[in-house]
C-alpha cells in the first residue's frame, strides 16, 4: 500500500537547516497494523505528516496505493487524502464549536456526501465508538477517552482504507488508553491498515510490527539496543 | 511609568500588525477628521469676528412669498423712533467697476470689482480695521472713496494713495432704480481711506466702499412715478433694494424691534401707495431681523441653510472618528483572551484593577501619540490641496487655539471611546472563566461592526445620491441651448450694438448674436403689480430686456405667437408659460398689461426656461423686447469648431471700443458649471470622506478577521486535515462578516433613504431615489468586504494544516 524510498525532508531556515527524514525507506502493506517508535525529535511526525499528505518531502519517491504521490499539489493530495486516510491526533483535535455528531459528519460534509448517507453513515461510526449517547453534546462536556473516542469514530467515519494515530494515547489514562488501543484493533481487524506512531512499549505491542526511528532513518531494534548501552 | 511604558511598547511591538491597523485607522481618520472640522470651523466662524456681532441685525421682510431687502428711509425711521437701536447702516451693492488713475484702467484679475455705498457708521458697526483714515468720519465728503488694502495697491503700486484722486466706473446692473447713474465715471473720487482686506470669512465684502449720501445727489433725478411722494432717499420706501443693518443696545428685546420695524414700515409705505392708487395692495408684510452671525448659514427667515451642509460635515467627521475608535476597541476586546494569561498573572502577582486598566490607557496613549503625530503630518502635507479642492483658504497652525482644540476633543473622545471601555474590559476580564470562543462571539463587538457598516453604508449610499443629483442638474434641459455661446460685456458699446452684430457676422463662424440686461442667463426678480383685463395683483416677475433676436440665438421656444417687429415706439413684451398660469390668463395674444406703470402689448408666450438657479422652481417671467434699452451683455453663437476664430474676431472687436481694458469673455456652459461649483465640491469632499470612511471600516475588518484567523489557526488546520477545500475555509471565515453587512444594511439603507429625500426636497428639480442606488452601495460595500475579509481568509485557508494543528 505505501512504499517509501530515499525520503529525504529538510526544513531549512534562516539559519538552520534541519534534516527530518534522512534517506528513509519504508514499505506498509494493506492490512497491516505498524507501530512506529523513536525518541522525540526523530522524525516520527513528519513521516505521518508525508504518509497523510499534509505535507510533502523534499526528495524521494512516495507511492500510495501504486501511484506515485511525492509530486502531488495540494490539490490532488487534498483529494486522495479526503477519500483514502483518516487521522487520529494525541490532542484529539475536535472543534471545539461543533457537537460529537457535526465533529464527526465534518469529513462526510467536505466529500459532497448526501445528507441522508452522512446521517447513517455518522450513526454507524458513533455506534461503533459506543458515543451515541453523547452525539449532541460539545468536546469540553466530554471526558479526554470519550474525546478520543469521537476523534476516532471521525477517523473512521469515511471508511478509510488508512488510519493515521499519532500518539492515540499520549493524553490519555490506562483505561481509556486501553478503550482507544482496542478499537483500533479491531478496525485492523476489519482490513483497515493502521500506522501508528507512539512512545508506548505497551500499545506498541498490539501491532504487528514495529519501526525504530532515529535522526530520520529507520533503524533496527538491536542497533537501538546497542546505542542505549553505548550511551551508558 | 515608565516601566509601563516599556511593556505597552513592547506590547505593541510585538502586535505589529494590529498596532499598525490601529495606527493607520486613527491617522487616517485623524487627519480627515480635522481637516473636516477646519471647514466647519470656517463655515461656522463667518462674520463672527464683529466686535458687536450679538448685537448686529440685517433687516429683511417677506410678503410670505419671497424675501425683500429694504427700504432706504427705514433706517432713518428706525433710529429716530425705536431708542434700542444703537446704530444703523444702509448698504447698497454694486458690482463690476474699473478706475482710472493717471488715464491708466485698473481692473482687478476677474475684471470685476465689488464696491458699496455705505453709511459712515460702516466702521463703527462692523469690525473692518482701517489701515488709514478716520473711522468715526470715513467720508470727507460726497465723492470720498475708501478702497481695500489690495484694491489700493494695484491702482497705486507703492505711492500713499491717501488723498490721491481716481475716477471709478460704477455699473450697477439693476432695473429701473439705477441709483448711481454710468455716466458718473467722469468724476473724481478722492480717497480718505484704506481699510484692511475684507476677510474671507465675511459675508460682507468689498473692495471700496463709498458714501451713501452720494446717492441722494441722483434722486431728484429719478422719475415721477419711482420716486411718488418722498423727497430724498433717507424718506424713500419705494425702492426696496438696500440692505439696512441695525446695532442694538446689548439685552433689547428683539421680538419686539421686529414688531416695531413693521409698524414703521407700514405707517410710511401707505402714503406711497396712496400716491401710487394702489392702497388695497399692500400684502401682508413682516419684518424680522437676522443676526450677522447667522447671514452666511441660516435663510434669512432663520430657517437652515448652509448650516445644512456644515452639520452633515460635522456628523461625518464624527462618524469617521468613531469607526476609527470602534476599530480600536474591537481589537483590542477580540484580543482579551490573547492576554488573560498575562492579566491573571498581573492579578495573582497583586496588580490591582487600577493598575490594568492605567496599563491598557498607557498603550492607547503611546498608540494615539504616534497617530496624532502622524495626523499632523499628513495634514500639513493634504492641506493645499485641501484647500484647492473645497475653495477654501484654510490654515493649520499646530499650536493655534483652534488646532489645540480640535486635538483635545479628537484626544478626549479617542481615549473615551477607544481608552477607556477596553482597559476596563481587560481589567475586569475573568480568566478563569473565559472561554475563547464566547469571546470570538461577543455580540457587542458584532454590535459595533455593525454600526460602523451602518455609517458606511449611509456614506456610500449618499455619495451616490448626491453625484447623481448634481449630474442630474449639470444635464437638466435648461429650456435654451448653452452651448457655444460666448458671454462678453457690452459695456462700451452700448447704442453701437447693430454695428458690433454686422461687423461679427461677418466671420462664418459666428452664426447669431444677442443682447439682453441680465448676465448669464441669470434674471433678477422684482415684486410688480400687475393690471390686466380688469384684474390686479402684486406678482413676482423676473424681469429680462432682451433683443428681437434673443429668441433664435438662445434657441428658447415659443409656444404662441410671435416676437415682435421691431416698431419704435411701442412697448412689447412676452411672457413665460408659469406667468400665464399665475395671471390666469385666458388668450394671452395682443392683451394689453399695465407692468409698473407703463403698458405693454402681449405679443407671444415662450416655453419656460430656467432663469435662476436650479433650487428655485421656475417663477413668472416677462421679457421685453426693445431695440432702445441699453443691454449690457452680449451672447454670441459660434459654431462647435469655429470658437477659435470666433473669439478672435471678438477681441479685434473689442479692442477697438476699449484700447485700454483687456478683452475679457466666458462662455455660458462654463459659467453654468460654476454656479454650482460649491455643490460640485462638497459633492468631491463627500466622495472622498465617504471613501475614507469605508476603507478605515475595512481596515477594522481586515483586523478582525485576521484575528478570527488566528484564533481559528487549528481549526481551520483540523478542517482542512478533514478534506476542506480552501473555498469551504474562505466560506466558513466570510460568512460571519457578510451576515453583519447584512445586518447593517437592513438598518442603513432606510435611514439614508430618509435624510437623503429630506435633503432632495432642498432642490426644487431632483432625481428620485430609485432601488437600485441602494444595491449598488450594497454590492460597493459587499465586494469591499469580501475582497478584505477574503484575501485574509485566503491567507489563512491555505497555510500548510501541519503547521496549524502544532499551535495550542
Amino acid at each position: 500500500m505505501i512504499k517509501i524510498k530515499n525520503l529525504e525532508k529538510i526544513y531549512r531556515t534562516e539559519e538552520v537547516e534541519t534534516v527530518a527524514l534522512n534517506k528513509m525507506e519504508l514499505e506498509v502493506k494493506e492490512h497491516e497494523f505498524v507501530a512506529i517508535m523513536g525518541p522525540s525529535g526523530c522524525g516520527k511526525s513528519t513521516l505521518l505528516n508525508i504518509l497523510g499528505m499534509l505535507d510533502d518531502p523534499t526528495s524521494g519517491s512516495f507511492v500510495f496505493n501504486g501511484v506515485e504521490v511525492a509530486k502531488f499539489n495540494e490539490n490532488k493530495r487534498s483529494d486522495l487524502r479526503k477519500a483514502n486516510i483518516g487521522f487520529v491526533f494525541q490532542s484529539f483535535n475536535l472543534i471545539d464549536e461543533l457537537t460529537v455528531y457535526e465533529n464527526v459528519e465534518l469529513p462526510l460534509v467536505y466529500n459532497n456526501i448526501k445528507a441522508a448517507d452522512r446521517k447513517r453513515m455518522v450513526e454507524e461510526a458513533l455506534e461503533s465508538v459506543q458515543m451515541m449517547h453523547r452525539r449532541n453534546h460539545f468536546p469540553s462536556q466530554l471526558s479526554g477517552g470519550q474525546q478520543q473516542r469521537v476523534a476516532v469514530a471521525r477517523a473512521v467515519v469515511n471508511n478509510p482504507k488508512l488510519i493515521l494515530a499519532d500518539e492515540p494515547t499520549g493524553n490519555l489514562d490506562s483505561k481509556n488508553g486501553l478503550e482507544v488501543m482496542q478499537l483500533l484493533t479491531s478496525l485492523n481487524e476489519k482490513g483497515t491498515t493502521i500506522i501508528m506512531v507512539t512512545h508506548s512499549e505497551h500499545d506498541s505491542r498490539y501491532a504487528h510490527r514495529i519501526v525504530h526511528m532515529l535522526d530520520g532513518k529507520t533503524v533496527t531494534e538491536n542497533f537501538l539496543k546497542e546505542m542505549v548501552y553505548a550511551a551508558k | 511609568m515608565f516601566y509601563n511604558l516599556k511593556i505597552a511598547i513592547r506590547n505593541l511591538r510585538r502586535n505589529g500588525l494590529y498596532s499598525i491597523i490601529n495606527i493607520i485607522g486613527l491617522t487616517v481618520s485623524l487627519t480627515a477628521c480635522i481637516l473636516i472640522t477646519l471647514w466647519v470651523y470656517d463655515e461656522w466662524s463667518y462674520d463672527r469676528f464683529h466686535k458687536n456681532k450679538e448685537n448686529i441685525y440685517l433687516v429683511k421682510f417677506t410678503d410670505n412669498k419671497d424675501y425683500f431687502d429694504t427700504p432706504a428711509g427705514l433706517s432713518v425711521n428706525a433710529k429716530a423712533e425705536i431708542p434700542e437701536i444703537k446704530e444703523t447702516c444702509r448698504i447698497d451693492n454694486y458690482s463690476s467697476s474699473f478706475f482710472i488713475y493717471n488715464d491708466r484702467y485698473i481692473f482687478n484679475n476677474t475684471g470685476i470689482t465689488h464696491g458699496a455705498a455705505v453709511d459712515s457708521s460702516f466702521f463703527r458697526m462692523f469690525s473692518f480695521p482701517l489701515i488709514d483714515g478716520n473711522p468715526q468720519k470715513p467720508f470727507e465728503s460726497d465723492f470720498s472713496i475708501i478702497l481695500s488694502e489690495s484694491m489700493a495697491k494695484s491702482i497705486f503700486g507703492d505711492e500713499n494713495p491717501m488723498g490721491k484722486a481716481i475716477k471709478a466706473g460704477f455699473s450697477a446692473n439693476r432695473f429701473g432704480n439705477t441709483v448711481i447713474p454710468s455716466g458718473w465715471y467722469d468724476e473724481y473720487y478722492y480717497v480718505t481711506g484704506i481699510m484692511k482686506d475684507m476677510p474671507e470669512n465675511s459675508s460682507i465684502q468689498y473692495d471700496y466702499l463709498i458714501p451713501f449720501s452720494l446717492l441722494s445727489r441722483n434722486y431728484a433725478g429719478r422719475n415721477n412715478e419711482a420716486r411718488g411722494p418722498f423727497n430724498s432717499w433717507d424718506e424713500d420706501y419705494g425702492t426696496c433694494d438696500f440692505d439696512t443693518y441695525l446695532e442694538f443696545y446689548p439685552g433689547s428685546n428683539i421680538k419686539q424691534a421686529e414688531e416695531k420695524v413693521t409698524n414703521i414700515f407700514i405707517k410710511r409705505i401707505m402714503p406711497y401707495l396712496n400716491a401710487m392708487g394702489a392702497v388695497d395692495q399692500l400684502p401682508q408684510v413682516k419684518f424680522f431681523l437676522q443676526p450677522v452671525t447667522a447671514l452666511h448659514l441660516y435663510n434669512a427667515d432663520g430657517s437652515s441653510g448652509e448650516i445644512v451642509k456644515v452639520r452633515m460635515f460635522a456628523i461625518i467627521a464624527g462618524l469617521i472618528l468613531a469607526i476609527a475608535c470602534i476599530n480600536y476597541v474591537n481589537l483590542v476586546t477580540a484580543r482579551t483572551g490573547k492576554r488573560s494569561k498575562e492579566m491573571g498573572i498581573r492579578k495573582f502577582l497583586g496588580a490591582k484593577w487600577i493598575n490594568i486598566v492605567l496599563q491598557s490607557l498607557q498603550e492607547t496613549c503611546v498608540i494615539l501619540f504616534v497617530s496624532i503625530v502622524l495626523a499632523t503630518v499628513l495634514i500639513y502635507l493634504l492641506l493645499p490641496a485641501y484647500n484647492q479642492i473645497s475653495g477654501k483658504n484654510m490654515e493649520f497652525h499646530l499650536l493655534s487655539f483652534n488646532v489645540l482644540i480640535i486635538y483635545g476633543i479628537a484626544l478626549l473622545s479617542v481615549l473615551g471611546l477607544a481608552g477607556i471601555y477596553p482597559s476596563i474590559y481587560l481589567a475586569s476580564f475573568n480568566p478563569a472563566k473565559a472561554t475563547k470562543s464566547k469571546n470570538l462571539h461577543s455580540s457587542f463587538r458584532k454590535g459595533l461592526v455593525v454600526l460602523q457598516f451602518i455609517c458606511s453604508i449611509v456614506l456610500i449610499v449618499s455619495t451616490i445620491v448626491i453625484t447623481l443629483q448634481m449630474n442630474f442638474i449639470r444635464k437638466k434641459d435648461l429650456g435654451y441651448e448653452k452651448e457655444n455661446i460666448i458671454c462678453v460685456s457690452a459695456w462700451g458699446m452700448k447704442g453701437r450694438q447693430d454695428m458690433v452684430r454686422s461687423e461679427l457676422q461677418k466671420n462664418p463662424n459666428i452664426t447669431g448674436v444677442t443682447t439682453a440686461n441680465f448676465d448669464n442667463m441669470l434674471c433678477q426678480r422684482y415684486s410688480y403689480s400687475v393690471r390686466w383685463q380688469g384684474q390686479e395683483k402684486a406678482i413676482n416677475f423676473g424681469i429680462g430686456f432682451v433683443n428681437f433676436d434673443f429668441f433664435d440665438v438662445m434657441n428658447v421656444q415659443l409656444v404662441e405667437g410671435q416676437v415682435p417687429h421691431e416698431t419704435p415706439g411701442e412697448q412689447y413684451c412676452l411672457l413665460n408659460e408659469t406667468a400665464i398660469r399665475a395671471m390666469e390668463l385666458k388668450d394671452p395674444l395682443n392683451q394689453t398689461i399695465k407692468l409698473d406703470d407703463q403698458l405693454h402689448v402681449v405679443t407671444g408666450v415662450v416655453k419656460d426656461f430656467h432663469f435662476e438657479k436650479l433650487n428655485q422652481s421656475i417663477t413668472p417671467l416677462v421679457l421685453f423686447c426693445t431695440k432702445d434699452y441699453e443691454s449690457n451683455f452680449f451672447y454670441i453663437r459660434t459654431t462647435a469648431q469655429g470658437t477659435k476664430s470666433a473669439l478672435a474676431s471678438i477681441e479685434k472687436l473689442w479692442k477697438e471700443y476699449h484700447p485700454n481694458r483687456p478683452f475679457s469673455y466666458s462662455f455660458l456652459d462654463e459659467n453654468f458649471e460654476h454656479l454650482y461649483k460649491a455643490d460640485i465640491r462638497l459633492g468631491l469632499l463627500l466622495y472622498i470622506f465617504a471613501f475614507i470612511a469605508i476603507m478605515i471600516s475595512c481596515l477594522g475588518l481586515f483586523g478582525l478577521v485576521t484575528y478570527t484567523a488566528e484564533t481559528k489557526t487549528k481549526e481551520i488546520g483540523i478542517r482542512k486535515v478533514l478534506g476542506a477545500s480552501v473555498s469551504n475555509i474562505v466560506n466558513m471565515l466570510s460568512k460571519e462578516f457578510l451576515i453583519l453587512i447584512g445586518v447593517a444594511m437592513l438598518i442603513a439603507f432606510p435611514l439614508a433613504y430618509y435624510w437623503l429625500d429630506k435633503m432632495l426636497q432642498d432642490y426644487a428639480y431632483h432625481i428620485s431615489i430609485g432601488w437600485w442606488m441602494f444595491a449598488l452601495a450594497g454590492a460597493i460595500t459587499i465586494l469591499l468586504t469580501l475582497v478584505t475579509v477574503g484575501w485574509r481568509a485566503v491567507k489563512a485557508a491555505t497555510v500548510n494544516p501541519v503547521e496549524s494543528i502544532k499551535t495550542e
